[in-house]
Formats: C-alpha cells, sequence, structure tokens
C-alpha cells in the first residue's frame, strides 16, 4: 500500500504539492496586506493586594497580586455598569444611552482591551480602538474608573467600620449610664452606705460581699464601662485602619507608565500569520485527499503483482525514455530501437553509432 | 560502426531483392527518428539488454515448438503489442539462426511495420487475402536471414471484413507451413472484433498491459474473449516507478 501512496505521490508530485504551496502564496500577501490597522495605547500599573479593613489577608499566597487585579478589572469589565462608567469618560460616552450602543461599546471593549500580567505586581493593560483619541481615551478611562472604583470600595468599608463601632460605643455608653444609674439609686437608698462603700474600696469591698444585690450592680458597671472603653478603642482602630487602607489604596495600584497617544497605527501581523497557515493545512489537507482518491481510483496494472492475479507474468518491459524525438513519434522509436539491438533487424538509421 | 553493421552474421538484405519503398515512408523522418531513438537509448540498460528481455520473455511463454503461430494482443490500441512483437520475432530469429520466423502485422488500423522496417507497404497481406494473390508477394526480408515480415498493406474501405474470410486461415495455415515461427501482431481486442478470431487461429497468446494506462477491468474483459487455455501470460509494457531510487531502497518493495 505504502509503494502505491509513494508512486502516486512521485507521479503527481506537481499537483499534490501545488495546494499547500499556492494557497499561502496566495493568502499569506493577502492576509498581511489586508490586516486591519488600528491604535493602541499602553498603560503599566504596580499593584498590590486589596486592602481591607480588619480583614485578615485571606488572599490565596499562591495568587500574585498581579493577578488578583488583573482578575478583579478583568470581572469589573464584564458588568455592565463598570463598562459604562468607563465608556462615559471617552468619546463613546454617546453611545451609553442606546441599547445598541451599549453592545457596540461592549464589542469595542471586548476585542479591545488586553490586560496581561507582567511579574508578580505589574499589570500591563494595552487597548486598541480605530483612533488614536479613543485608545489614548479607553486606556486612560479604565485606570481612572478602575482607581476611583478602588478608593469608593475602601471608603466604604472603612464608613461600614467605623458606623458599626460608633454604634457599639453608643450602646455601650447607654449601658453604662443605665447600669450607673442603677448602682447610684441603689446607693442612695441605702442611705449613707453608698459614700462609705464609694469611698472605700476596703469597707466597700466588704460591704459588696454584704450585700449581694450592691456587688451585682457594682459588677455590671464596672463591665459596661470596659465594654465601652472596649468600643473607644475599636473606634480608634477602625479610624486609623480606614486612613491607612485609604492610604495603601492608592499605593495598591500606582499607575507607573500611564497611557500615551499613539502616534502611528500598527498591524498585527502575528495574528494574519494564521491565515497562511491555514491555508498551508488546508492545502495539505487537499493534497491528502487528492492522494487518496488517485490511489484509490487508480485500477490499473502498474506493477507485475497487479496482473498476478490474472495469470502468469513473462516480463516487464521498462518505459525507454526517448528524448529528443517528438511525442508523437516516441512509440515508432521505441520500437524501432529495441528491433535494432535485439537482432539488428531494422535497416540503420543513418548517423546513429553504437 | 552503425548498429545495423553489427557483427552478428546476417547481413542486410541485397537492395535487388528488398522493394522499393512506398511514397509514404518518409526517409528523413525515418532516419531521424532512428537515429535519435538509438542516440537517446543507447545508454539505458534495458535498450542495450533489450534481446535478453525478449528472450526471457518468448522462453517463459514456451515458444520453440515447430510451426508454432504465436499473437500478440492487448486490449487497446498503444500498448506496445507491436513492440513486444517485433522484439520476440527478432530475439527468436536471432536465437535459432537455423529456423524461419515471420512476423504478420494484422492491425490494418495502425499499420506501422512497413514504415519500421523501411519496406514497401504494399502488397501486403490484406492485397493478398482480398485479391487472391500468392501470401508469398507480401513477404519482405529483413536483415536478419531468418526473419522475414508480412506488412498488413494498404488501408482502402471495406477492408475490415479480410481478417475474417477463410483467406485469412488459409494464410496462417501456408505461413505455418512454411516457418518455424509465426508472430502475428494482433489489433486490439476491445478495438476490434475481428482480434479474437484472429487469436483463435493461433497456438499461443500473449496478452500486452501498458503499465499504468489500461484498467484492470478493461484488460479483464478483453482475455474474457480468449481462449483461456491458449493465454501463455503476460507482458507489462512501459513499466516506470515514479519513486526516486533512494526512496525505494528506503522503504524496500515500494
Amino acid at each position: 500500500m505504502i509503494g502505491k501512496i509513494l508512486e502516486a505521490f512521485f507521479r503527481h508530485k506537481l499537483l499534490l504539492l501545488l495546494p499547500p504551496i499556492l494557497i499561502p502564496a496566495v493568502i499569506g500577501p493577502l492576509a498581511l496586506f489586508t490586516a486591519p490597522s488600528y491604535f493602541e495605547s499602553f498603560a503599566g500599573a504596580w499593584v498590590d493586594q486589596p486592602a481591607y479593613i480588619n480583614a485578615p489577608n485571606d488572599f490565596s499566597p499562591w495568587v500574585l497580586p498581579s493577578q488578583t487585579q488583573s482578575g478583579k478589572l478583568s470581572e469589573l469589565m464584564r458588568t455592565d455598569g463598570f463598562l459604562m462608567d468607563v465608556a462615559r469618560r471617552t468619546s463613546l460616552a454617546p453611545l451609553v444611552n442606546s441599547p445598541a450602543g451599549q453592545t457596540r461599546i461592549r464589542d469595542i471593549f471586548d476585542r479591545g482591551l488586553i490586560l496581561a500580567t507582567n511579574g508578580s505586581h505589574s499589570v500591563i493593560l494595552r487597548f486598541r480602538a480605530s483612533t488614536p483619541q479613543l485608545a489614548y481615551q479607553g486606556a486612560q478611562a479604565v485606570l481612572d474608573a478602575f482607581q476611583e472604583r478602588l478608593a469608593s470600595n475602601q471608603v466604604d468599608q472603612a464608613q461600614i467600620g467605623i458606623n458599626f463601632y460608633s454604634s457599639q460605643i453608643n450602646d455601650a455608653q447607654a449601658q453604662a449610664a443605665k447600669n450607673s444609674a442603677a448602682l447610684r439609686a441603689y446607693l442612695d437608698s441605702t442611705q449613707g452606705a453608698g459614700s462609705t462603700y464609694g469611698t472605700d474600696p476596703t469597707t466597700g469591698q466588704a460591704a459588696s460581699s454584704l450585700d449581694p444585690r450592691l456587688s451585682d450592680l457594682r459588677t455590671q458597671a464596672t463591665l459596661s464601662q470596659a465594654q465601652l472603653e472596649k468600643a473607644r478603642s475599636s473606634l480608634d482602630a477602625a479610624r486609623l485602619a480606614s486612613a491607612a487602607a485609604l492610604e495603601g489604596a492608592a499605593l495598591g495600584f500606582q499607575v507607573i507608565d500611564p497611557p500615551q497617544m499613539p502616534l502611528a497605527p500598527v498591524r498585527d501581523l502575528k495574528k494574519s500569520l494564521i491565515y497562511p497557515i491555514a491555508g498551508l493545512v488546508a492545502g495539505l489537507g487537499l493534497s491528502i485527499a487528492v492522494l487518496v482518491l488517485l490511489v484509490a481510483s487508480d485500477r490499473t496494472a502498474r506493477t507485475d503483482a497487479d496482473l498476478l492475479s490474472m495469470g502468469r507474468v513473462l516480463g516487464i518491459v521498462p518505459q525507454l525514455k526517448v528524448k529528443r524525438v517528438p511525442r508523437t513519434l516516441r512509440p515508432a522509436a521505441t520500437r524501432r530501437a529495441i528491433g535494432f539491438v535485439a537482432g539488428s533487424a531494422l535497416p540503420s538509421p543513418a548517423g546513429a553509432q553504437k | 560502426m552503425s548498429i545495423a553493421d553489427s557483427t552478428r552474421g546476417n547481413g542486410p538484405v541485397s537492395n535487388e531483392s528488398e522493394p522499393e519503398a512506398d511514397s509514404a515512408v518518409n526517409p528523413l523522418r525515418l532516419r531521424r527518428t532512428g537515429a535519435l531513438a538509438a542516440s537517446s537509448l543507447e545508454r539505458q540498460p534495458v535498450f542495450i539488454e533489450a534481446d535478453e528481455l525478449f528472450r526471457t520473455i518468448y522462453t517463459r511463454a514456451g515458444v520453440g515448438y515447430p510451426s508454432e503461430v504465436l499473437a500478440i494482443c492487448s486490449a487497446l490500441a498503444g500498448e506496445g503489442k507491436t513492440t513486444v512483437a517485433v522484439g520476440i520475432a527478432v530475439t527468436v530469429a536471432q536465437d535459432f539462426p537455423e529456423q524461419r520466423v515471420v512476423l504478420v502485422e494484422t492491425d490494418f488500423q495502425r499499420p506501422v511495420l512497413a514504415d519500421d522496417f523501411g519496406v514497401a507497404a504494399s502488397p501486403g497481406l490484406i492485397d493478398c487475402i482480398l485479391g487472391g494473390d500468392s501470401i508469398q508477394v507480401a513477404i519482405r526480408p529483413t536483415y536478419l536471414e531468418n526473419l522475414h515480415i508480412v506488412p498488413v498493406g494498404q488501408l482502402e474501405a471495406g477492408r475490415g471484413r479480410a481478417l475474417r474470410t477463410a483467406a485469412m486461415a488459409g494464410v496462417i495455415d501456408l505461413l505455418r507451413q512454411t516457418y518455424d515461427h509465426v508472430v502475428l501482431d494482433v489489433p486490439p481486442m476491445l478495438a476490434n472484433s475481428d482480434a479474437a478470431l484472429l487469436t483463435d487461429l493461433a497456438d499461443g497468446v500473449i496478452v500486452v498491459v501498458r503499465a499504468g494506462v489500461t484498467p484492470m477491468s478493461v484488460v479483464t474483459k478483453a482475455v474474457e474473449q480468449l481462449d483461456e487455455q491458449k493465454v501463455r501470460g503476460y507482458v507489462l509494457n512501459g513499466a516506470r516507478s515514479a519513486v526516486p531510487r533512494w526512496m525505494r531502497r528506503l522503504v524496500g518493495s515500494a
């Protein structure tokens, strides 16, 4: 079988080699010359893990800060809210108000925005657009919107924390005031015992041990006071953490390379290479298909093995290569030449020397 | 030294005994074709060893019995049956100088022998059959003393029936009595219905198959018209491998 395939291949080598050569040769230049040109704006940012208030660092140690921030930005770009926020900062703003415009915006950013990590803390942002202004505006808008979103998140979280601890303080203060009032009222009701108990800790302790009610009130007052102090310190810590987080937010996403207005259009030649390669693959496929067809459709006898099924093969007369003789005269030339040599039976052709 | 002047002990036929060449034969073309063919083929081993090749063929075909008629046929035209017929006739004549060999051309649609041997095309086999002349007038000598040829003759309308006549069988019988070996160059089996009748007159048949050209189904169809007992075997003509030699060595039998 391999012999038949090789025979068919070498017999029709020009036909079989033509598709894988011709198709890429035609498609390649076409793809290169028709590759769309665009403008591209680059930006680079130095990023860190997001800092959350009083939250343990629950990020996986195996996920790099650049991956975290890049993933976060990618997810945000898939939301309509963030995307339209970005678009409003560009010349695409008029499109935001219509569904068709929003679809177009999504298409532009889906195809034009490329995010890539470059090391553990570096994120590269590329935005391609049909005009240099849009390329620049798009890259800048993404950076601005993301930075604002980060800062807004930090402020929101800080405010939530401060509000929480402030409400705790209020509760603690109310509880402490209530307990103090209850203690004071009890002491007033015991007439003088309160002053004695209140001024002398020893005697007060002794009195408390003698009066369980007094002891209970005094303990509650002490606990509520402690809770108040703890809430105050937590609020202070929350304010401190908030301030630190806000500062950290700025440090967590620093634009190192701001986007520039692109000056010249570029062509994605690497992407255009896929067409010649696809043409080569298609040409090879076509050649293989033709080869299979040639082998399958060849019902002629080419070797003695093909004739053995019919009977005895007496001999094989190889094809003689007759050169410098017109094609139409070659069979006669071969026949005569064989006649000369086989027995010199034919008249000598003039000028033929052995 | 010319090829014809080689020292085989068989001198050329004298000009007196050779009929005048037919005006249709172009001597210039003949010389040019033969000279070019010889000069372009002479370095090819198969050309040099052509006699050995045809010796193998006729030996395997069992040629050698006296008064034997051997028909060389093919399914279609242009498969090389005349080449094989010439090769066998010439080789047998050369190998058995004491035996007489005649090569009879019966394919009146493609007459070539007269042109190849540079002899008169007429009168030929057809003229003798239809005209009632003796076959002796159609026999032409060649450079080999014991080899004669019978060209088919001039092509005229209505000659297709000549091969079906009893006179044709009579001619074959006469040649069988006169010569030790009669080689018939038969028309294509599927192109001429007379071919099957001619093979019936022969003692053995050699089927020539053009390599890479004739479909096996066509060969089978042609062989079905033959007497199976008479088929001596097949000759694959024009075999050529397009695979480079180094590749054939690499893959073995390819």
